[in-house]
């Protein structure tokens, strides 16, 4: 337990949530989000700070997560972007994997590519697979300089073929375009060290497209901090590591999923009051409109590659969540067929359910959880709202009559089993679908209505403890303070690993150095290497850690292993090396939560809630009065600002020191 | 959870419709991990299903439309076999199993109760990428017999009683090219059908034998219905289209491919009399294809939401005469059937869907795979890839540019890959300006690959489109046909060429058919177009 005053702020598509952690303990907030999402920044701090006792100039660390980056994706609101490329490929970009989105939609379209044909150019040069055939052309360059200054480009992304090996074309391109505009230029073997045409030019695309919006962006919340006498930010990247405001302008396309990726580095610093012996945590974000599913394994977050947003891929590592259309808003609704099915559309903040009393008149996942008595009408769900308990039973009323079921109280129970398949289903994709057994995993349930469902979900997965955090309501905003720095580079090294001589550890070294710089202290940085491997004539390849100085027999030993672990059995045949990578840690303090020993009674009163069994009167306790190393039978509900959490009559809950609570399954 | 549901509610059928769909994805996941191929891992060229005790379709996780028709055709012909919990039935043959070309393997499995009896059957599909034959790949382009497209197999028992029957996988596995990794893709089918075994017999736990039978016959009157309502929503009627294939690989004559579609009191038939008789060169198409392309346009035309099981394919009938190029007889050669005559079926049936409901369908997309084999006579490579084209033009807007259509969805290879790996060099991949037919809203782009060999090889090229158009609709002008070209010159559409070292091949597919009238086309959609150097000022 340290003294300094931290504090965390995740904007989200309706609320901006704050976690402020003090000597005294931990403090929440959640604000409206706001169109220039700074504002809610501010309004959000100043609220939590308030709550805390601290004045803004007190707090020594900012942490922060936001959808800029996604808005203007989702919105098509980037920059006005060129793309140079090879002469005869500009239209990669466009081409895609020349696949198109969906099999049997007649009316299905391919994303339209962030740069339009007219602003795609071409320089001819070439670079094969093994050296720089024909250099680029400075006069053809500084021409194209000027092309570029009359179409009045707000940014330029250039990817040039295999660039990845042989960067020098790229360099030279950047080096004039840089002194000839006024613009940020993303040159592609920087953002993204590695072979396939496609993934690296679309993603150095993004780059190039959201630079401009995160640096204005960015600049307005400096601005602000340094009113309020806040420190400059860090910011979350999609990696599930922060960097400084200044290196996120510079690597712009990271901050793509920084809020997901905050929910799960914060779900992941509550494991770490689990016993050592389980496999990982699947970790369950259930909100207004979506779920999130991610997985943590021997103790770190799965990160993916083959991310995408909106159809764009985007390569460089992100935390691999899983999204499903059903959250608390998801709206239930009995199709042609006549079954009873939940979301994808939702009812979302307003009108919002109908138990809001906001004129919502669908019937909605939380409607279901008021008529099945989760939550009951004096439960407070955001800041500000009462809950139309009535309204509910009314709009379940209706769904049962559509649906042929026997009354409200059963249409509830359908809603809530329904969903509960929906989010089995997206787990299982997750966990089975990979390899990994969940019954050997615990489940971290967040978000508003993750707890409401967790246990019920650990039951169909057969799954036996369930861990709730404290802060389970803006768990996101919670990570921002428990994630290191991180930052990420990847290179394409492509050669057989019998085949491999000193040009490998130098360019590990290489990539290191480059790595290095970018973080604020490189002495204190953890540096780790790993590789990409994949038996020679595959296209699929495995990251495997990297040993330092690198052994090419243990290195190959690793690949059979994680190969036999991954996907069932190991081959006699030659191994390749594909990739390297890097990533450069500085690790954060952890983050201590004191709880309140305080004696107030945490039971509040009961409430009749439904189970498999039938109804129950149930215990309601105010969840934040619970007492370290209480225990609380199923079934009870615990209450707390912005998420409920359900116990079942067969789980029993334990409260660990920091607050978090761990379900068991009962023997 | 519910062990004791007697009839199927609203609740229990989406949560079992879940399970089921989830029990297929998980088998195709087990699948695609587990296989050593590109084709399986990258292009997931593969299907997994799960059949009830009467070889019905319960779901389906295809990633290639083509398989549709087939999986259903194959497990009815492993069935005649009478296998038991325990047992596995291999199957690839067009003739006798349901097969559409000898590439793709079918596994089957029942799916035993605690009492022993079959509660259903798993299957899974896969393109292998070598079955033996006249070359590597198993896709000769001037094959006459199917013998010279690799080793048949009519049902036959691979596993018995869980015990791997060796005479039948010693007899594969000694018929084709590279035996080991065949191994490992077939290792990777039986772990997929066991994986279902599994999950089935947990779902058995859960619901309770009864229940699950009724709720399976649920699910499928669940798609069946909505099937119904989706057909009764087209106008009744008998609906007809004709084209032509540009000649069997062997000859030049076209050769005629015919439907009439009957609409009447929420059924459909699809009639193919009048269809060509079968040809002595490779696009003969087995039976599968036809029955694939026809469900692939009505999933499309009516509500691809639909769960696809048998319940979705009930309300649908398929005429197809014997000894017709959609039903051969041994020993015609199939191959193009699969990758080329399909495309050509699914213009036909959409076409006369086109007059059911105009407002429907696109204008005619690329209509080919574009097939490109590249390989050296010794033996050292052998690359092949599909390459998209002109999407149709839409009712309501213009097709996509560039971009797999009808029966195939493959990923391309990327340029970067393919010059690391392969003696050959792109030099050009590009959308083709202009290629798209005008319209109101216009035709997709085809594509302009050019790709030089670096050493002596062999050049093979299987493709469609070359003389006849993709057509516009109500209006709207014709796509562009494609050009396969040899360092600039003009070569057939089917061609096999041994080149030289340096040898450019280039290949311009098809645009996609325009619809409506072209003046009235949106001024801001030319000036578009014009603006990103789509079409000529």
């Amino acid at each position: 337990m340290t003294d300094s005053i931290r504090i965390g702020v995740d904007v989200g598509g309706t609320f901006t949530d704050v976690v402020l952690v003090t000597p005294g303990g931990l403090f929440t907030a959640k604000v409206p989000s706001t169109a220039d999402q700074s504002e809610g920044v501010v309004a959000g701090i100043e609220r939590a700070c308030a709550r805390g006792g601290v004045a803004p100039e007190e707090i020594d660390a900012f942490s922060h997560a936001m959808t800029v980056t996604t808005n203007a994706l989702l919105e098509g609101t980037g920059a006005k972007t060129a793309l140079v490329t090879t002469a005869g490929f500009r239209d990669v970009l466009e081409l895609a994997r020349q696949d198109r989105p969906d099999l049997y939609d007649l009316d299905t379209e391919r994303p339209q590519p962030l740069v339009p044909r007219r602003r795609r150019f071409e320089l001819e040069e070439r670079a094969t697979p093994d050296e720089i055939e024909q250099a680029v052309d400075e006069t053809a360059v500084r021409e194209l300089a000027g092309v570029l200054d009359d179409r009045e480009v707000e940014s330029v992304a250039v990817c040039l073929l295999h660039a990845y090996a042989h960067p020098e074309n790229e360099r030279c391109v950047e080096t004039i375009l840089s002194d000839e505009l006024d613009v940020p230029v993303s040159v592609s073997h920087d953002v993204l060290g590695e072979f396939r045409e496609y993934e690296r030019t679309a993603t150095t695309v993004v780059d190039a497209y959201v630079t401009p919006v995160i640096d204005s962006y960015l600049r307005r919340l400096e601005a602000r901090a340094a009113e309020l006498g806040v420190p400059a930010p860090s910011v979350m990247q999609s990696n599930g590591g922060v960097v400084t405001a200044s290196t996120a302008r510079t690597t712009a396309v990271t901050t793509a999923l920084s809020g997901p990726a905050a929910g799960v580095v914060g779900a992941t610093a509550t494991v770490d009051v689990l016993e050592a012996d389980t496999a990982g945590a699947v970790t369950f974000d259930m909100g207004g409109t979506s779920s999130d599913v991610g997985l943590v394994r021997d103790g770190g977050i799965e990160r993916t590659t083959g991310a995408s947003i909106n159809g764009r891929p985007i390569a460089t590592p992100m935390v691999d969540v899983t999204t499903v259309g059903a959250g608390g808003g998801s709206i239930a609704w009995v199709d042609a067929g006549g079954a009873l099915r939940v979301g994808p559309a939702s009812a979302g903040a307003t009108p919002g359910p109908a138990c809001y009393g906001r004129g919502g008149t669908d019937p909605t996942v939380t409607d279901a959880n008021v008529v099945l008595g989760y939550i009951g009408s004096d439960t407070v769900l955001g800041e500000e709202l009462t809950i139309d308990a009535d309204a509910a039973q009314r709009v379940m009323e209706d769904l049962a009559a559509e649906a042929a079921l026997d009354g409200p109280l059963a249409a509830a129970q359908g809603v809530y089993r329904v969903v509960n398949a929906n989010m089995t289903r997206a787990v299982r994709s997750v966990t089975v679908e990979r390899g990994y057994d969940p019954r050997q995993f615990v489940l971290i349930g967040y978000g508003g209505a993750g707890p409401m469902h967790a246990a019920e979900l650990a039951d169909r997965l057969d799954i036996d403890t369930v861990v709730v955090a404290l802060p389970c309501g803006v768990l996101s905003a919670y990570g921002l303070l428990a994630a290191d720095e991180k930052h990420d580079g990847v290179r394409t090294h492509k050669r057989r690993i019998d085949d491999l001589d000193g040009g490998v550890e130098d360019a590990f070294e290489e990539l290191a150095a480059d790595v290095r710089s970018d973080v604020t202290d490189p002495d204190a940085a953890r540096v780790e290497r790993s590789a990409d491997l994949r038996y020679a004539g595959q296209s699929f390849e495995l990251t495997v850690p990297v040993d330092d100085p690198l052994s090419p027999e243990a290195l190959c030993e690793r690949f059979h292993t994680a190969h036999e672990t991954t996907y069932g059995y190991r081959m006699d045949e030659a191994v390749e090396l594909v990739s390297l990578r890097v990533t450069a840690t500085i690790e954060r303090e952890p983050v201590s939560i004191a709880t309140d020993e305080g004696g107030e009674e945490p039971r509040t009163g009961t409430r009749r809630a439904f189970f498999e069994d039938g109804f129950h009167e149930t215990p309601v306790y105010d969840r934040r009065r619970l007492s370290p190393n209480s225990t609380v039978s199923g079934p009870a509900i615990l209450e707390q600002p912005a998420c409920t959490t359900v116990i079942p009559p067969t789980w029993t809950g334990t409260v660990h020191e920091n607050g978090t609570i761990v379900l068991s399954r009962n023997p | 959870m519910t062990g004791d549901d007697r009839n199927t509610d609203a609740v229990t059928l989406e949560i079992m419709r879940n399970q089921l769909e989830s029990i297929a994805e998980e088998m195709g996941g087990v699948l695609i991990r587990g296989a050593y191929s590109s084709n399986i891992k990258e292009r997931q060229d593969c299907s997994t299903a799960l059949f009830d005790a009467d070889g019905r379709l319960l779901a389906q996780a295809e990633h290639i439309p083509v398989h549709l028709g087939a999986m259903p055709a194959s497990v009815a012909a492993a069935i005649e076999r009478d296998p038991q919990p325990g047992d596995v039935v291999v199957v690839n043959d067009p003739f006798e199993g349901g097969g559409t070309h000898l590439p793709d393997v079918t596994m089957v499995s029942p799916l035993g109760g605690t009492d022993g009896s079959i509660v259903g059957y798993a299957a899974s599909r896969a393109h292998h990428a070598d079955v033996g034959g006249a070359t590597p790949g198993s896709m000769p382009a001037g094959a006459r017999e199917i013998y010279e497209e690799g080793v048949r197999l009519p049902p036959l028992f691979l596993e018995r009683e869980g015990t791997v029957n060796e005479d039948v996988f010693g007899l594969l596995l000694a018929n084709v090219r590279n035996p080991t990794e065949r191994r490992a893709d077939v290792r990777a089918q039986l772990a997929a059908n066991e994986r279902a075994g599994t999950r089935v017999t947990e779902l058995t736990e859960e619901h309770g034998r009864n229940a699950l039978r009724t709720g399976f016959d649920a699910i499928i009157r669940y798609s069946h219905d909505r099937m119904r309502a989706a057909i009764e929503e087209l106008p009744d009627g008998t609906y007809t289209a004709v084209d032509r294939i540009e000649g069997d690989g062997i000859a030049v004559e076209p050769v005629p491919i015919r439907a009439a579609i009957t609409v009447e009191n929420g059924s459909i038939d699809v009639d193919f009399e009048g269809t060509a008789p079968q040809v002595a060169g490779n696009m003969n198409a087995p039976p599968a294809v036809a029955r694939s392309a026809v469900y692939f346009a009505l999933r499309c035309v009516t509500d691809p939401e639909i769960p696809p099981n048998h319940g979705c394919y009930d309300p649908i009938s398929v005429d197809i005469p014997d000894r017709s190029v959609l039903d051969p007889t041994p020993p015609a050669a199939v191959v193009g059937g699969n990758v080329e005559t399909s495309q050509r079926v699914t213009d036909v049936v959409f076409g006369a869907l086109a007059e059911a409901v105009p407002d429907r369908v696109p204008a005619q997309g690329q209509g080919t795979m574009n097939n490109l084999t590249i390989g050296s006579r010794d033996g050292s490579f052998t690359y092949y890839e599909t390459i998209g084209g002109g999407f149709g033009a839409r009712p309501d807007k213009d097709g996509i540019d560039g971009v797999q259509v009808g029966m195939t969805n493959t990923l391309n290879t990327p340029v970067e890959a393919l010059e690391l790996e392969y003696p050959l060099r792109v030099e050009r991949y590009a959308l083709r300006p202009g290629s798209g037919g005008r319209g109101r809203h216009r035709g997709g782009l085809g594509i302009e690959r050019s790709v030089t060999v670096t050493v002596d090889a062999t050049v093979s090229l299987l493709t469609e489109r070359r003389r006849t158009a993709p057509s516009g609709i109500a209006g709207g002008e014709n796509g562009a046909t494609g050009e396969n070209q040899l360092d600039g010159a003009l070569v057939p559409a089917k061609t096999t060429r041994d080149v030289p070292a340096g040898t450019t091949v280039t290949v311009l597919t098809p645009g996609g058919g325009g619809y409506g009238d072209p003046s009235t086309r949106d001024t801001e959609d030319i000036d578009r177009d014009i603006a990103d150097g789509k079409r000529a000022e």
